[in-house]
C-alpha cells in the first residue's frame, strides 16, 4: 500500500511544511514569551483592574479551543478593527496569544519555586546581591523553569497543525495538498504523522533529559 | 481456595517420621543485575523454631525473608514452605503466600482504610469469610495486641507502635504457621520499641513459628532457639543466642557485636 | 461596526444543536478513553515485554502527533482500507483514542506514585493482583487522578472543535455553517466561544466542588 518512490520524490516538500511547522511554533513561542512576561508584570500590578484583565485573558484561553481564537482572530478582527491579517500573521499571532496564557503560568511557577532558605544561606554567607541573583537564583531559575516551556513548545508544535484550517501552508496542510494533487491519503498523511512524532519525540526524550538532571550535577 | 495441603508434597509416599521443615532453604543464589547478593544459602527452620537474623546493613537478610514468600524471586537453589517448594506458579505462590504473614519496617497499612478493615480485606477477599466472622476474628487480634480501641480509627490516626502491632494483627487474621518480621521496630522511636517487642514475645511464647530480622539483641537473647549473623550476602556464623553472644566464632561477627553492643 | 444580536437569536437552533453534540461527543469519549487507558497503563505496568512495548508506542505516537493530523489520517485513510465511516464516528474514535493515551500516562503516572510496599504488604497478605489494584492502588490515587483527569476533560472539550474541518456537526461545525450563510463572523464566533468558555468553566467548578467535598474523605482516610 505504501508507495516509496512517492515518499521520496515529495520528501522535500514536507521537509519544507516541517520547516514551516517549527518555523510558526519558534515564533510564536518568541512571542508569546514576551506576551507572558507583559502578563506576570500585569498580575502583580497594583491596579486591580489590570489584574482582572490578566485573569480574565487566562481563563479565555484556557477556556476556549485554539480552533476557536484562530477563527476569531482571522475571521473576525477584520470586521471589528478593519485590520486585514494574512493567515500566517493571523496563526503566529494566535499561537503566541494562546502560548502566552501557559507561558506565564511556567514563568510564575519557577520564580515562586525557589525556596527563601536559599536567599537566607546566600545572605548567611554574605555574599554580594548580584552573585546571589548570577550564581545561585539564576541557575536554579533556569533549572525550573526550561522544563516546562520545553513541554510548552512541543504543545505549541502539535498545536501549530490547526493553523492549516485558515491556509497556512505548514506540514498538516502540506500533506492535504499532496492528497489532493496525487490522491494517495494514506501517503501523505502518515509521511506528515511520522515527520510529527520524529520532531516531537525526540524532543520529549531531550526534554525527559533535562528534568532528570540531578540537582547536583554539573554543568 | 487453595490450601497449602491440597499440594502433593515430594515425601508423601515417605514413612512420615520425619515431619516437613516450616520452612527449608537448600543452595539459594539470588543476583540483581551483576551483583550477587544470596550466596549459597542453606538453612532450615523446624515448627515452632524461633530465628533471628542479624548482620550489616546490605548483607542480604531482607533478601533472604522476602525470597521466603517470593515477594522476590530467587535464581538458584530451593525454598520449600511446609514441605511445598515455590515455584513459578502462581497458585503455588498465592497458597504459599497465605500461610506466611509477613511485617514490614515500615508498616506498610492501608492509609484509606480503617484498621479493622485493613484486618479483614485479606480473610474476607482470599479466604471468603463472612465480614461479621472477619470483623470478629479481627477484634480478637486487635485486642491481642493491645489495641481494640484502635479499630475504627486510620492508620495516621495512630502512633508508629500503634500502626505497627495493627501490622501484626493483619497478618495474624491470616492465621499464618509462619510470621516473618523485616526489622519491623527500626522505624520506631525508642520509648515506643518495647510496646512491639513485648507483642513479638507474646507471640513466639505461643508457638508461632518466626524469622525475624532484627539488630534488637535483648529479644534475640530472650526468645530466638537460634541467631543467624549474615554478611556479603552469606550466612557466615549460626548459633543459639548464648554461643553467639558470649562466644561468637567468626572475625566478622565479633566485630560486628562490637560495633552494635557497646 | 455592530453587535447584531439578532443574528445569534435567529440561529439558536443550530447553535444549541451544536453544543448539544460537542457535549455528547466529549461525554461518551471520556469514559471509553478512560477505560482503554486503564488498560494501556496496566499493559505497560505488568504486560510483558511485547504488550508494553505495544502500549508504550501507542501512547507515545497518539501524544506526539497532533490530533488534527490525527483525524484527517482516520478520515482520509481508513476508506483506503475499504473501512467508509461518518464523519461522526470517525470522531467519537479519534477523539476516545486521544483520550486513552493520556489517560494512560495519567493512571500509570498515578499507579506508580503509590509506594511499593503497598502492592507488596497486599501480596504478603495473600491478595491477588486484581485485588490488589481494586481494593489497595486505585483507591489510594483517585485523589491524585481527580484533577488531572479534568484537565484531561478539559482539553477533550477544546480538542473536539477541530472534529469541524472532517464536518462533524459539532459546535464550531455549525457555527462555520451559520456564518456561511449569514456573514456574521463576530457575532457567532462571540457566542461559540462564551459556549466554550462556559463550559470548560463548568466542568472545572464542578471537580474542583467535588475535590473540596471529597477532599475530607480523600485525604483525611489517609492522615487523620
Ligand atoms: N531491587 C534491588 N535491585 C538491586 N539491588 C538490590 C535490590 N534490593 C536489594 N539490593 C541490593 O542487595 C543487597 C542486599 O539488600 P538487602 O535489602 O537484602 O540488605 P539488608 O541486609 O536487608 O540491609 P538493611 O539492613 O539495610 O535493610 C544490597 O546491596 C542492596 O543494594
Ligand atoms: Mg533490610
Amino acid at each position: 500500500m505504501f508507495d516509496m518512490s512517492f515518499f521520496l520524490t515529495l520528501l522535500p516538500r514536507f521537509i519544507w511544511g516541517a520547516a514551516v511547522t517549527l518555523g510558526v511554533s519558534l515564533a510564536g513561542f518568541t512571542l508569546g514569551t514576551v506576551i507572558a512576561l507583559g502578563l506576570l508584570l500585569l498580575a502583580r500590578s497594583r491596579i486591580a483592574l489590570a489584574r482582572w484583565i490578566v485573569a480574565i485573558y487566562t481563563s479565555f484561553i484556557r477556556g476556549t479551543p485554539l480552533l476557536v481564537q484562530i477563527l476569531v482572530i482571522y475571521y473576525a478582527l477584520p470586521g471589528l478593527t478593519g485590520i486585514e491579517l494574512s493567515p500566517l500573521v493571523a496563526g503566529v499571532l494566535s499561537l503566541s496569544f494562546n502560548s502566552a496564557a501557559f507561558i506565564a503560568e511556567n514563568l510564575r511557577a519557577g520564580l515562586f519555586s525557589i525556596p527563601s532558605g536559599q536567599f537566607e544561606a546566600a545572605s548567611a554567607l554574605a555574599l554580594p546581591r548580584h552573585i546571589v541573583a548570577l550564581k545561585v537564583i539564576l541557575p536554579q531559575l533556569v533549572r525550573n523553569i526550561i522544563p516546562p516551556m520545553a513541554s510548552e513548545f512541543t504543545i505549541l508544535v502539535k498545536a501549530s497543525a490547526i493553523l492549516s484550517v485558515i491556509s497556512v501552508v505548514e506540514l498538516t496542510r502540506t500533506a492535504q495538498h499532496v492528497m489532493m494533487e496525487t490522491f494517495r491519503p494514506t501517503e501523505a498523511f502518515c509521511t506528515a504523522a511520522l515527520i510529527y512524532f520524529l520532531i516531537l519525540f525526540t524532543f520529549s526524550v531531550f526534554t525527559k533529559r533535562l528534568e532528570h538532571k540531578p540537582s547536583g550535577a554539573p554543568r | 481456595m487453595t490450601n497449602l495441603d491440597e499440594f502433593p508434597r515430594e515425601d508423601e509416599a515417605g514413612t512420615g517420621i520425619k515431619p516437613p521443615a516450616a520452612v527449608e532453604i537448600i543452595g539459594l543464589n539470588k543476583w540483581y543485575g551483576a551483583y550477587h547478593a544470596l550466596h549459597d544459602i542453606d538453612l532450615r527452620v523446624v515448627t515452632g523454631e524461633r530465628i533471628v537474623i542479624c548482620g550489616p546493613s546490605g548483607s542480604g537478610k531482607s533478601t533472604l525473608i522476602r525470597c521466603i514468600n517470593r515477594l522476590e524471586r530467587h535464581d538458584q537453589g530451593s525454598i520449600s514452605v511446609g514441605g511445598l517448594e515455590l515455584t513459578d506458579d502462581p497458585k503455588r505462590v498465592q497458597a504459599t503466600r497465605r500461610e506466611i504473614g509477613m511485617v514490614f519496617q515500615n508498616f506498610n497499612l492501608f492509609p484509606h482504610m480503617t484498621i479493622l478493615e485493613n484486618c479483614v480485606v485479606a480473610p474476607m477477599s482470599v479466604k471468603k469469610i463472612a465480614r461479621a466472622q472477619a470483623e470478629e476474628l479481627a477484634r480478637s487480634f486487635l485486642a491481642r495486641v493491645r489495641i481494640p480501641e484502635q479499630a475504627k480509627k486510620y492508620p495516621g490516626q495512630l502512633s508508629g507502635g500503634q500502626q505497627q502491632r495493627a501490622a501484626i494483627a493483619r497478618a495474624l487474621c491470616m492465621s499464618p504457621r509462619i510470621m516473618l518480621f523485616d526489622e519491623p521496630t527500626s522505624a520506631l522511636d525508642p520509648e515506643i520499641i518495647k510496646e512491639v517487642l513485648d507483642t513479638m514475645i507474646a507471640l513466639a511464647n505461643d508457638g508461632m513459628t518466626m524469622l525475624c530480622v532484627t539488630h534488637e539483641m535483648g529479644f534475640a537473647r530472650q526468645i530466638a532457639d537460634r541467631v543467624i549473623f549474615m554478611d556479603h550476602g552469606r550466612i557466615v556464623e549460626t548459633a543459639a543466642p548464648a554461643n553467639f553472644f558470649a562466644n561468637p566464632q567468626q572475625v566478622r561477627t565479633r566485630q560486628f557485636l562490637n560495633q552494635i553492643l557497646r | 461596526m455592530q453587535f447584531d444580536v439578532a443574528v445569534i437569536l435567529d440561529n439558536w437552533q443550530p447553535l444549541a444543536d451544536g453544543f448539544a453534540r460537542t457535549i455528547g461527543i466529549c461525554t461518551v469519549s471520556l469514559p471509553i478513553g478512560f477505560i482503554l487507558g486503564v488498560a494501556l497503563a496496566l499493559l505497560r505496568l505488568h504486560g510483558g515485554l511485547v504488550f508494553a512495548t505495544f502500549a508504550a508506542a501507542y501512547v507515545e505516537l497518539l501524544r506526539n502527533i497532533p490530533f488534527l493530523t490525527q483525524v484527517f489520517l482516520l478520515y482520509f485513510v481508513l476508506p483506503e482500507f475499504g473501512l467508509r465511516l461518518s464523519p461522526l464516528v470517525v470522531g467519537f474514535i479519534a477523539l476516545s483514542a486521544y483520550a486513552s493515551a493520556y489517560a494512560a500516562e495519567i493512571v500509570r503516572g498515578a499507579i506508580l506514585s503509590v509506594p511499593a510496599g503497598q502492592t507488596e504488604a497486599g501480596y504478603a497478605l495473600g491478595l491477588g493482583y486484581a485485588t490488589i489494584l481494586r481494593r489497595i492502588l486505585l483507591p489510594q490515587v483517585l485523589g491524585y487522578i481527580l484533577p488531572t483527569s479534568t484537565n484531561l476533560a478539559i482539553g477533550l472539550i477544546k480538542e473536539s472543535a477541530v472534529l469541524s474541518v472532517i464536518t462533524v456537526p459539532e459546535l464550531t461545525y455549525e457555527a462555520q455553517d451559520i456564518i456561511g450563510r449569514t456573514f456574521s463572523p463576530v457575532e457567532i464566533f462571540t457566542i461559540i466561544a462564551l459556549l466554550y468558555w462556559g463550559l470548560t468553566a463548568l466542568v472545572s467548578t464542578l471537580t474542583k466542588w467535588l475535590e473540596i467535598h471529597l477532599q475530607p474523605y480523600l485525604t483525611a482516610r489517609r492522615t487523620g
